[in-house]
């Protein structure tokens, strides 16, 4: 029994990514249902809704592209993942809503196959279908004989990926060969609206890269093991390990620390670095291993200029202090600058170009700096203020510079800029 | 529901089209990843879950959409869908509210069902419903963006519906040519049902005209178990447990489901006898496990003296007016736009 309904045509989606572009064929809604036979028969879409590409055009309207030959695999995976989810636990479906990477949900087919991989890797699926599950060796330690040059080829991958708009990518082991694998990626979009932006990056805490773990020496045999899944217990523990130490539970900070360490080297690359880093931050935090204060502050201080130059929070606080600086001084034709916390000066050849580039010229600058004597007795306020008068006399500022040394100082005012006007003196906090 | 799961699958796969079952387990698989145990929901993943679209001011099938924020403080959005005229291609951005061009106009505030925490106005799957019922009704349908649970609870989703019903009912754009009044009626399914209910019980009191409420599968409890839901339990992708999460979600913290936002005939319940309550159509699928209690608000109308049409589709499941593929479908449409016909 067939019911034509003309206006009820499937709508045309605007999103970019709708295969809407390709036209669909105007057939109406056919499959009509009989609902008291308990049959299988509404099993036949021999009739059913076709567009091109074969997709199914009542679920293409409602963001699913699942092509009408798939929907009996795709409802087989469907249930097959429902059998696999009724074995893990309450906690264990939630948390693999936190764990895993979600491809593309429209592409519901990729979907349900990288859902069950997570959930069942182990799983050996029919070989015959486009699987691109990690086969199921991968998660299992075995010992391999690793030559050389296969050694040299797992970095190259991980590069690639590395490299890829998206960073937080799981890869399942052999998937990472397969095309279609890197094409679902490609196109999973973040949309933007009025509406809560979608955002999957705050969803995965998986910020893992599938690699083996190899050791250095080829003669040896070398432990094979799936590290995607310890990537992600890397980044737990880490947060864990972080929390506890917060919260100054140093017992459990010290036991997690050092699980730290393993999984940090079973993975490569950045992965590995940025969590070795962590755990050694974190150690020093636990053991109370404060770095010694060494005679040489050159390199420190070279460490600090460039933690200035790379790292935006302090540069932007400067910048919005000296705003707050040149406003003030608007007009004025003489600048006094007291700075307590003279370290580098780094704030303050920002603020000289700025006045040097001010409409009817720079006013005279004059900065104090004060700040706690050098460890090596060298006079280090004076070379900062060396090194500014040089960079004032390029720029054509009138510059005058006096360094004062204090003592232990109990408290770290921000720099006060202080106007001088002729006959009157105001003083603006900065 | 673990220990039966291979009967339950069969079943339900047996009684609606195999792309409306991919597409129901589909949002039941992802729902369970998203409310957690300790109630909490993952409303990132759920973001990036829901399949949504646009708002689009070009028509297509002579229908074109456009949000409006109709509340600031909240942020409360709207989706407002109305039929395109004929000569018009591309309706400019003065004529988004241009007065409506009809005698009769119905005006249907939509509330998009999710058990109160999950979908939005923009879900692709309730856009494409009020497309729908704009065809088929000649309405402008508005769809509410409500706040969710759990992070807005009880009350929020009912004062969003207010809100709404307030800012609808004093657009003079949405006045019916012939009496020169908004012809409001509010629809809605699951949690959206829930909401028409309360949103027109705080109508009664204010003088504002609600003409008619349409109730899809209505998210209706209560403490006791009822038999449908001992029966169904699991069944038909729905699960007791879900039901009783969402609850707990939405309610107030230590309340429990004979509060009368979940069971307003219930023992707390306030009754609506005297009052001049908006006729109902209420319509209840025989496979949704909570469908006792749907039933028994159609009856609780009707002991109050009120006016209700009850749809009892005994071989419906949830969500079958999501897809045009059956025919409870068809049957439903066709009631719909017969209850906010001017002569009914």
């Amino acid at each position: 029994m067939k019911r034509e309904h003309p206006n009820l045509h499937p709508q045309q989606l605007s999103e970019p990514s709708s295969l809407a572009a390709a036209g669909y064929s105007t057939s109406t809604s056919t499959s009509a249902m009989a609902p008291h036979t308990g049959k299988a028969k509404i099993w036949d879409e021999g009739e059913s809704q076709q567009a091109d590409g074969g997709m199914d055009e009542l679920l293409a309207v409602l963001g699913y592209k699942v092509r009408s030959s798939d929907m009996a695999e795709v409802a087989q995976k469907l249930e097959q993942l429902e059998q696999v989810m009724g074995h893990a636990q309450e906690d264990g479906l939630s948390c693999l809503g936190s764990d895993s990477v979600h491809y593309n949900p429209s592409d519901l087919s990729t979907w349900l196959e990288s859902m069950i991989s997570e959930l069942n890797p182990n799983l050996n699926l029919d070989p015959s279908a486009d699987s691109l599950l990690a086969p199921a060796e991968s998660s299992t330690i075995t010992s391999i004989d690793f030559s050389d040059h296969k050694h040299h080829r797992q970095p190259k991958l991980f590069e690639e990926s590395l490299s890829s708009e998206y960073d937080l990518k799981v890869i399942p082991g052999r998937a990472a060969f397969s095309q279609t694998q890197i094409d679902s990626r490609e196109s999973k979009r973040l949309k933007t609206d009025l509406y809560q932006t979608s955002s999957s990056s705050s969803s995965s805490s998986a910020t893992t890269i599938g690699s083996f773990g190899v050791s250095t020496e080829s003669t040896r045999p070398v432990v094979l093991v799936d590290s995607q899944e310890n990537g992600i217990r890397l980044v737990h523990l880490l947060m864990a390990c972080a929390k506890a130490v917060q919260e100054s539970n140093f017992p459990l900070g010290e036991a997690l620390v050092k699980q730290i360490g393993f999984l940090a080297v079973s993975q490569a690359g950045v992965m590995r670095k940025v969590a070795t880093y962590f755990a050694e931050a974190l150690a020093r935090r636990i053991y109370k291993l404060c770095p010694q204060n060494s005679t040489d502050h050159s390199l420190s201080d070279i460490l600090q200029i460039h933690f200035y130059e790379t790292c935006p929070y302090l540069k932007f606080a400067h910048f919005t202090a000296n705003q707050a600086i040149l406003e003030a001084f608007e007009g004025k034709k003489r600048v006094h600058v007291i700075d307590f916390s003279m370290n580098q000066g780094m704030q303050w050849p920002a603020l000289m170009q700025a006045l040097a580039l001010r409409p009817g010229g720079p006013p005279a600058f004059r900065l104090t700096g004060i700040g706690p004597p050098a460890h090596d007795n060298t006079d280090h306020l004076q070379e900062v203020g060396w090194k500014l008068a040089q960079l004032a006399e390029t720029i054509h500022v009138e510059f005058e510079y006096r360094g004062q040394l204090l003592f232990k100082p109990h408290i770290k005012p921000n720099p006060i800029a202080v106007l001088y006007d002729m006959p009157s003196c105001s003083g603006v906090k900065v | 529901m673990a220990g039966s799961n291979g009967v339950n699958l069969n079943e339900s796969k047996r009684v609606v089209p195999l792309n409306t079952w991919v597409l129901i387990s589909n949002f039941k698989l992802a729902y369970n990843l998203l409310r957690r145990p300790d109630g909490t929901f993952n409303r990132h993943l759920a973001e990036f879950l829901d399949r949504k679209v646009p708002a689009n001011a070009n028509p297509v099938d002579g229908v074109f959409s456009f949000d409006v924020i109709i509340d600031r403080g909240t942020g409360l959005l709207t989706r407002i869908y109305r039929l395109a005229d004929a000569q018009e291609s591309q309706p400019n951005i003065v004529d988004l509210e241009k007065p409506v061009n009809s005698e009769f106009v119905p005006v249907i505030i939509f509330f998009h069902g999710g058990s109160f925490a999950h979908s939005s106005s923009n879900s692709a799957i309730y856009d494409t419903l009020c497309r729908r019922l704009v065809g088929l009704c000649k309405a402008v349908v508005v769809s509410v963006n409500y706040r969710r649970a759990p992070e807005n609870r009880y009350p929020c989703a009912y004062d969003d519906g207010w809100t709404a019903l307030n800012w609808v009912s004093s657009r003079t754009w949405l006045q019916s040519k012939k009496d020169s009044k908004v012809n409001i009626y509010m629809a809605g399914d699951s949690s959206g049902g829930n909401i028409v209910h309360h949103v027109a019980s705080r109508a009664v009191e204010s003088g504002i005209d609600v003409l008619g409420n349409i109730l899809l599968n209505p998210m209706f409890g209560g403490q006791e178990r009822t038999e449908s839901e001992k029966r169904l339990d699991g069944k038909y992708f729905v699960t007791l447990q879900d039901r009783d999460w969402y609850w707990r979600a939405f309610l107030p913290e230590r309340e429990d489901r004979d509060h009368p936002a979940c069971n307003p005939f219930g023992p707390k319940g306030k009754s609506l006898e005297g009052i001049k309550f908006p006729k109902s159509l209420v319509v209840v699928a025989g496979l949704d496990l909570v469908h006792d209690w749907q039933l028994a608000y159609a009856e609780g109308l009707k002991k109050a003296g009120q006016e209700v049409k009850l749809l009892y589709l005994e071989q419906a499941t949830i969500g079958f007016y999501l897809l045009p593929n059956n025919n409870h479908f068809h049957a439903v449409m066709d009631e719909i736009s017969e209850f906010v016909s001017p002569n009914c």
